[in-house]
């Protein structure tokens, strides 16, 4: 009621509420949400040259080696190119939301947990499949 | 012999106006920002670059006036000061025309800073209205600016296309700053979430905001009648470019309400929570 007052008196601005933006992110239903998710992801790949598979090869790497020593959500796993608008400078942003029955000071062991061995053991296959790689190219 | 004067000392401030993409209003906004600071009372120059395809003396209104153009300084078949045309309401405003029987190698970027040089003398600003592209056109306009100022409407190709223009901007060191110009604004659109608002270009560019100008009819009936739209006091349009300009000679100017004034129906329909959504 009192922000239909404000509208009736003309005094809203045309500023982004920003608690409604998060919602329109993940409805792409509509243009903005689209337009602003695949922008995002057309612009890493333009101003880095990296081909979008080669981008998911470097996200599945890092997520395996994260995932050795902490338990994440890899679905909710977000990798973004962003610029710093005061120095220009542009960093990889990575949001990594860790889950709550983590312990995060046990290193990796033949004990741990299935989920550590599974992604010991992917990470070591990707190992095996680069260095097989080098020996075939020698 | 005493120490020469250093060559570079800049009374004017050169600003280039870009965009990557075609179409998206940088001549309209040379000509508004230009017309904007003179009517403010600054001397400003405003330069066509777009050689061969020249669209600033049209937005203008200054098409028939046109005796030498840029290509002609350059070749030396007239001075400087019989190439630029004097605005026909503002007498701190001139423009310099392109040739539009040349092309873009007619002028290379030595001859662009030579001519900017020779113009800071007199003047307090001189505008760049550079060429669509990333090509030689641009190039050459955006080897003699101090400032940049991107223009982009609030699509996916736009948007794309400036960021690759940020880029290249930020590989050239003589470009101190440079800030955005988002054009055709509407925020019914945005507020139907149907197109992307100037926050969310303003993040995905990482750019700084000189300001957002609405989609507006004047435009098109400004330019049929070769007359800026910051000459009309009524305009919606008008009015944004106007505050542009005060922001570009240092004011900090609040950013309007983008809106269109509401009928009493609409506003008394809001009220009552059944009105047509406005806000962004």
């Amino acid at each position: 009621m009192f922000k239909q007052l404000l509208t009736l008196l003309g005094l809203r601005s045309t500023e982004v509420q920003n608690s409604g933006r998060s919602k329109f992110l993940d409805d792409e239903s509509h243009g903005r949400g689209a337009a602003y998710n695949r922008l995002r992801l057309v612009l890493m790949h333009d101003r880095t040259q990296l081909e979008p598979h080669v981008l998911e090869a470097m996200r599945d790497e890092l997520v395996n080696v994260i995932s050795k020593y902490i338990s994440v959500d890899r679905e909710a796993i977000e990798l973004n190119l962003e610029t710093d608008p005061d120095t220009n400078q542009v960093a990889l942003m990575a949001s990594i939301p860790v889950k709550r029955n983590t312990a995060i000071n046990e290193l990796p062991s033949k004990e741990g947990s299935q989920r550590e061995r599974d992604a010991t053991d992917s990470a070591n296959s990707i190992a095996d499949k680069a260095i097989k790689d080098l020996a075939s190219t020698k | 012999m005493m120490a020469t004067q250093d060559e570079n000392q800049t009374n004017g401030r050169v600003i280039v106006v870009t965009s990557g993409k075609g179409g998206v209003g940088k001549t309209t906004t040379t000509a508004n920002i230009g017309t904007g600071l003179a009517r403010l009372g600054y001397k400003v120059v405003l330069v066509d670059t777009d050689i061969g395809l020249r669209n600033l003396d049209i937005l203008m209104g200054l098409e028939n006036r046109i005796v030498y153009n840029l290509i002609d300084v350059i070749e030396g078949r007239c001075r400087l000061q019989q190439a630029l045309v004097k605005d026909k309401r503002l007498p701190n405003l001139s423009l310099l025309p392109a040739a539009q029987t040349r092309d873009k190698s007619a002028l290379n970027e030595e001859q662009m800073v030579e001519i900017c040089k020779q113009l800071r003398q007199n003047a307090d600003f001189i505008l760049l209205d550079c060429p669509a592209g990333i090509e030689q056109g641009f190039q050459t306009a955006i080897a003699a600016a101090d400032e940049a100022i991107v223009v982009a409407t609030p699509e996916m190709s736009s948007v794309r296309d400036a960021d690759r223009v940020i880029g290249l901007l930020e590989a050239k060191n003589t470009i101190d700053h440079y800030r955005l110009v988002l054009n055709r604004v509407r925020p019914a659109l945005v507020a139907n979430n149907d197109m992307m608002s100037t926050e969310d270009v303003m993040e995905i560019l990482s750019i700084k905001l000189l300001g957002q100008i609405p989609e507006d009819k004047d435009i098109i009936i400004s330019t049929n009648r070769g007359e800026p739209v910051v000459n009309l006091p009524d305009s919606l349009s008008g009015q944004a470019y106007r505050n542009v300009a005060r922001r570009v000679a240092g004011e900090d100017v609040p950013f309007m309400n983008l809106d269109e004034p509401e009928s009493w129906i609409d506003k008394l329909k809001s009220f009552f929570g059944s009105g047509k959504r406005k806000q962004a």
